[in-house]
């Protein structure tokens, strides 16, 4: 693949209807892919990971030939095989026999060979011949798994595209799957995997594809791509450093949060507010990196607990990312606070706009006392009692 | 697993036409598969009509043509094919997208799978049909031998059309309900239930332009009648015919690598 991209339309209407009648907004075209080289070898094994959305099943989709690239160049060599959509094409009524000649057929044998290799695809599933002639309605989800992926293995594809299904069955048939892949790629066939389970890529995998908003992040041998790729979930911020007013902080740095304050109504400074009160939450920022977009987000738990009782975000709020400026601040408003009054924390944070790089985030450091007649349940709406 | 044999790979032609046979017996099957009377139920509902229409119109309009049965016979078993074609087949891309999926399968086979499916419906109920002529015509002339060329020409216009369509209704899913109300009109717009001659002059013109009203008429004409339509007529009808098919194929091919988006 050279300098591939694909573009999605955004917002297209879909039907008569939305045309006609629709809003007259204008469909906006939305980058899932740019600027992907990626070659793949016989005998290679590409791991590919990222964040969902990241484009993983776009890149698979479109290595595939299932869809066409919006621009630059695919070409194959190879036969494809792919378990990208496991069960095509299964019929419920039919024997689970029969759906699995089908699978094989479609994954690219001919049907003699593939009612051939019956027997060696209720073997590999682990199906005896009575069950085989069972209706397929009758099978639970992890049988059909199991069988769908037998009869993909049964063939021999030279290029096998497995999206995100390794993690099929029990661990035992997890194991004979990875086996059988470590065997296919003895023979030559190379494999593009997409898994969020990382341990099967340090395994399986040759080279490894980092995508990261639609384009190769980092790419390379699996040990160092995958641990980089694990640090930036969870300790690529570095360890917890404590802040000078109390609490602690991780992240970069890139987006620094310089003060936290709570306030009432009045935009006055507060450390509690009565029950159903409205309550502001300011992030003052500062900005020590070149980027242009940023997502804040702002947690409130029960102090002693880890539960987040309100976790909003400038993005799930559907207020989007916040454009940055050298200095700024973002005020999170709540119309009402309806919590059991008690004391909770405030956590705050910023992070890249794609959210994998915490930029800034605070936690234990500020807290604010819900005040009000002593209740129980966590949320205290507005209400009253009537009888009649 | 045991070691494999190597075994020669297909050409992609073979596989292809495998794959096709393959995917219309699976449909073929699952039609019919938990039915007890099985394939029975593929020709009953024409027979069904073809039963009721003809003593309908027989009574209530009595001066049919002596052979009205058969006509009806033919019509009736022609356009359920065309319209259950061109129905299913636009349907074929949204509802199969599983098969779309496959890396293995080319785009085409999916309406092809979905016309012939249909076609065997056809074939099915084609010794009824045949049976139906040779006692209501008092036999079937040497002719007939042309009736086949002509299943073939309409298999390629479902085709043609099912495959634009199909195209559409991946756009837009108002597609396929179009269609369906294009081809509820349609049974009346085409000398299904009657032929031409029972048309008042001046409406007949209007049956130029449809190219479901001259196949109909040329399988009466070769299976009923015994006679063969003009050289001229059949060349038009031939292309007309494969230029749907050409059509709509190249507007499927082109649109379908993209397919996977909209769905």
């Amino acid at each position: 693949m050279e300098g591939v991209g694909k573009r999605y339309r955004r917002g297209a209407r879909s039907s008569l209807r939305a045309r006609f009648f629709g809003r007259t907004q204008a469909a906006q075209w939305v980058d899932v892919l740019h600027d992907v080289d990626l070659t793949v070898h016989p005998g290679d094994v590409v791991g590919v990971i990222g964040r969902n959305g990241g484009g993983k099943s776009t890149l698979l989709r479109v290595a595939a030939g299932l869809t066409e690239a919006s621009a630059g160049q695919v070409r194959r060599h190879a036969t494809v095989s792919g378990l990208l959509a496991l069960n095509a094409s299964a019929s419920a009524e039919l024997s689970a026999a029969d759906n699995a000649v089908t699978a094989a057929v479609l994954a690219g044998l001919s049907p003699r060979q593939a009612r051939a290799r019956l027997g060696q695809i209720a073997e590999f599933a682990e199906l005896d011949d009575a069950t085989m002639r069972e209706p397929f309605r009758t099978f639970s989800d992890g049988m059909r798994l199991r069988l769908a992926f037998a009869a993909a293995a049964v063939t021999e594809p030279e290029l096998l595209l497995v999206d995100e299904v390794l993690a099929v069955g029990d661990f035992a048939f997890q194991e004979k799957c990875l086996a059988h892949i470590e065997n296919l790629t003895r023979q030559g066939c190379s494999v593009l995997v997409a898994s969020h389970v990382l341990d099967h890529l340090r395994r399986l995998a040759t080279r490894v594809v980092w995508i990261r908003s639609g384009t190769i992040y980092h790419v390379g041998d699996p040990g160092k791509v995958l641990d980089t790729y694990e640090r930036s979930m969870d300790e690529y911020p570095g360890a917890p450093q404590s802040l000078s007013g109390g609490g602690f902080r991780k992240g970069d740095g890139g987006v620094r949060l310089t003060q936290v304050t709570c306030l009432d109504r009045n935009g006055v400074e507060v450390s509690s507010v009565a029950r159903g009160d409205a309550v502001s939450v300011r992030l003052e920022y500062e900005r020590h990196n070149a980027e242009g977009h940023a997502n804040f987000g702002v947690a409130l738990r029960r102090v002693g607990s880890d539960l987040a009782i309100i976790d909003l975000t400038t993005e799930g709020s559907g207020a989007g990312w916040t454009t940055l400026a050298d200095r700024g601040a973002v005020t999170l408003t709540l119309d009402r606070l309806d919590l059991e009054p008690d004391a909770y924390w405030v956590d705050t944070g910023s992070y890249s706009t794609d959210w994998v790089v915490p930029f800034d985030y605070h936690w234990d450091a500020l807290q604010l006392q819900v005040l009000g007649r002593p209740a129980s349940g966590p949320v205290q709406p507005p209400h009253r009692w009537s009888s009649s | 697993m045991r070691p494999r044999e190597a075994e020669p790979r297909l050409a992609f032609e073979r596989r292809t036409a495998l794959l096709v046979g393959h995917l219309t017996a699976r449909e073929f099957r699952i039609r019919y598969h938990s039915a007890i009377l099985g394939w029975v139920w593929a020709i009953a509902p024409t027979m069904a009509r073809v039963l009721v229409l003809g003593v309908l119109f027989s009574s209530l309009l009595p001066n049919q043509s002596e052979v009205y049965v058969a006509e009806l016979a033919v019509g009736l078993l022609g356009w359920s094919w065309f319209s259950s074609g061109v129905s299913n087949a636009t349907r074929s891309a949204v509802d199969r997208r599983d098969l779309l999926a496959q890396p293995g399968v080319p785009r085409q086979v999916v309406p092809v799978v979905s016309v012939l499916t249909d076609a065997f419906d056809y074939l099915a109920a084609l010794p009824l049909l045949l049976v139906i002529v040779y006692i209501d015509a008092g036999g079937v002339s040497v002719e007939a031998l042309l009736f086949p060329f002509f299943l073939a020409l309409q298999g390629a216009l479902v085709l043609g059309v099912g495959m634009a369509a199909s195209v559409a209704d991946v756009r837009f899913r108002d597609a396929r309900l179009a269609v369906d109300l294009v081809l509820a009109l349609g049974f009346y717009a085409t000398p299904v239930f009657y032929t031409r001659e029972a048309l008042p002059a001046d409406l007949r013109y209007l049956l130029d332009w449809n190219p479901m009203a001259h196949l109909l008429e040329a399988q009466r004409d070769v299976l009923i009648y015994g006679t063969v339509p003009s050289a001229i007529s059949l060349g038009l009808l031939t292309v007309v015919c494969l230029a749907v098919l050409t059509a709509g194929w190249h507007l499927h091919r082109r649109k379908a690598a993209t397919f996977l988006d909209w769905l």
